[in-house]
């Protein structure tokens, strides 16, 4: 029973691939992309969910599969409803809130981190209590930038790159436990999302608000001290390297 | 939606929908005619896979464009319609048996 054969094979799949276009699961596939931001989530929950309900279908056979799929299309019915109503009713945190947040957990899990790591080794300096003290001056910035509701209604709401920078925002699981080296391999990318978010921010509000707004001044202040940051522990690691 | 949530929601939504659906019929037949299931299964995911893609990468483009507000609502009144349409289908389809 289990032959491999490339052409039944072949065939099978063009004639599903087929079947499957415009089918409604696609269409479920396209529009939870379209209205989230993980297209990577969904494609992987889309095509295991496809997998196995055909390979449950191989293996209890066609009738068995249908009456099956009698009564699961009713929950399944009741699902899309309430998938449904939840896309059209529910409100999510602005991109732009998101972005924020998660600035402020980079910054002052940095504060956290940065500082042991740089003891043990024995680079604890002047340098880098500068860049400490700037990073912790960005996270208070932030914070601040919280209460800006304006920027919440900001049309960089609808900004995709904006997402896809706060994405970049995370600190390394087990940062603290890593070797040197690795760690500021770590630490040079998560300064650099946080450069990027900033620079980010900073051409939008000079792009789209051409009053003078204080708060592309104090962007720019802040990119230019994150591309510091970033040149800094560049040059650390290639100390370490060399 | 968290991301955990959103796999589990999108596996369950999708799960559920296909089974007994068209495809299945499709690949049974295949099957049972060409007396090996292993090579039917993997065509059969390989083509529901790259299905997925064509349709989370339309979809991740088509968000560039188009509004987001815009997408909601169709999204929505898309998964409504096609919630109905699984109701209605199944109402018949019960009737008719």
């Amino acid at each position: 029973m289990l032959v491999f054969d490339i052409g039944v094979m072949l065939t099978t799949f063009f004639v599903v691939f087929a079947a499957e276009l415009g089918d409604k699961t696609q269409l479920v596939a396209f529009s939870i992309t379209s209205t989230s931001r993980h297209p990577l989530v969904i494609f992987f929950a889309t095509s295991l969910a496809l997998s196995c309900s055909s390979v449950l279908a191989a293996l209890i056979g066609g009738a068995a599969s249908r009456l099956l799929g009698t009564y699961t299309s009713f929950i399944a019915a009741a699902l899309f409803f309430g998938f449904g109503f939840y896309i059209l009713f529910s409100k999510e945190a602005p991109p732009v809130k998101d972005c924020f947040l998660k600035t402020i957990a980079v910054e002052t899990g940095l504060l956290r981190v940065v500082p042991g790591l740089f003891k043990r080794r024995g680079r604890y300096d002047e340098g880098l209590l500068r860049v400490l003290r700037q990073d912790s001056g960005h996270a208070l910035v932030f914070r601040l930038l919280l209460k800006e509701k304006r920027l919440f209604k900001d049309d960089i709401n609808e900004d995709q790159r904006l997402c896809e920078l706060t994405e970049k925002l995370r600190l390394a699981r087990g940062l603290r436990r890593l070797p040197f080296r690795r760690a500021l391999e770590e630490i040079v990318r998560t300064e650099e999302a946080v450069r990027d978010v900033y620079g980010h921010l900073h051409e939008h509000l000079r792009l789209e608000h051409h009053a003078a707004d204080r708060l592309e001044d104090l962007l720019a202040g802040l990119e230019a001290e994150e591309s510091e940051h970033v040149a800094f522990f560049k040059s650390v690691r290639d100390g370490e390297n060399a | 939606m968290t991301r955990l949530k959103l796999l589990f929601s999108t596996f369950a939504v999708v799960f559920l929908a296909e089974l007994g659906d068209k495809t299945q019929i499709a690949s049974f037949s295949l099957a049972a005619e060409g007396g090996n299931v292993l090579s039917v299964v993997v065509g059969a995911c390989l083509a529901l896979t790259a299905a997925a893609l064509v349709a989370v990468i339309a979809g991740h483009l088509i968000a560039r464009f188009v509004p987001r507000k815009a997408l909601k609502i169709v999204s929505g009144l898309l998964f409504l319609a096609t919630g109905a349409y699984l109701l209605v289908s199944l109402i018949v389809k019960l009737a008719s048996a």
